[in-house]
């Protein structure tokens, strides 16, 4: 017994996604929370390693520009990003810039 | 961190705020997209009391920068005896962030009140700091 229904492979790559997100519904989220961790953690780790300490307000601001830019491709088509998970991406990224603005230590930008 | 930058942070965070939710509502209606972030109860709203709260503190400064350059000092004066030039960044800019502290808190944890303490605590921890950043700048360090 397949997790979930195949999705047709030969009326595009848009309408594979779909499908795909139609039948599992938290692909997207966590397609998006993927990228907010490459970025983040990447990024502090990298940091660390060529200064000593990480600037995590900025690189948690860069992670959180990051989603919304590749979230916001999402929403030509429906099916592929719900209304509620873009809400959260930009509630996230507006408290990443109270984060960033509000931090005490001297950073990169 | 003094005074200068605490209002500097929250005024930059409250234009940031602005800038994101403009660029996403443009972006929507430049292209038509399907999922639409007008479409959201929350977020334009956001947006306008935001601007709003941004135009009262830059009624409030212009105010009170004016009667600061009309000001004199005579000799043996008590200088800035109400302090209000540096009472009134603070209270005003506040707001901005409680604005976009209660967006972002209803969109990640709900609209139940369980977690309301969280926001709650934030913003008069906030208003704390801000208390004792005027005070530093008033009147020197506080004990």
């Amino acid at each position: 017994m397949p997790l979930y229904t195949a999705p047709n492979l030969t009326e595009g790559m848009d309408e594979a996604l779909i499908g795909t997100v139609a039948a599992v519904p938290e692909f997207t989220p966590f397609f998006l929370l993927f990228v907010f961790s490459i970025v983040l953690i990447g990024g502090i780790v990298r940091q660390k390693t060529r200064s000593g300490s990480p600037d995590v307000p900025m690189w948690f601001s860069i992670a959180s520009l990051t989603t919304l830019a590749i979230a916001m491709p999402l929403t030509f088509t429906s099916g592929l990003l719900q209304l509620e998970t873009l809400a959260i991406v930009i509630a996230i990224t507006i408290i990443s810039g109270f984060w960033l603005f509000l931090d005490r230590n001297r950073n990169e930008v | 961190m003094g005074e200068i930058k605490f209002i500097v942070g929250l005024t930059f965070a409250a234009l940031f705020t602005i800038a994101i939710i403009a660029y996403v509502l443009n972006f929507g209606a430049d292209n038509q997209v399907a999922i639409n972030l007008a479409d959201d109860p929350d977020l334009s709203p956001t947006k306008t009391n935001t601007e709003s709260d941004l135009t009262t503190f830059t009624t409030s400064i212009n105010s009170s920068s004016g009667g600061f350059f009309k000001s004199d000092v005579e000799s043996g004066d008590e200088l800035l005896r109400g302090g209000a030039q540096f009472k009134t960044g603070p209270k005003e800019i506040i707001g901005t962030t409680k604005t976009a502290a209660s967006l972002g808190f209803s969109k990640i944890f709900g609209s139940d009140n369980q977690f309301g303490i969280i926001l709650t605590t934030f913003i008069s921890l906030l208003i704390f700091i801000a208390i004792l950043y005027v005070w530093k700048s008033w009147r020197g360090n506080p004990d």
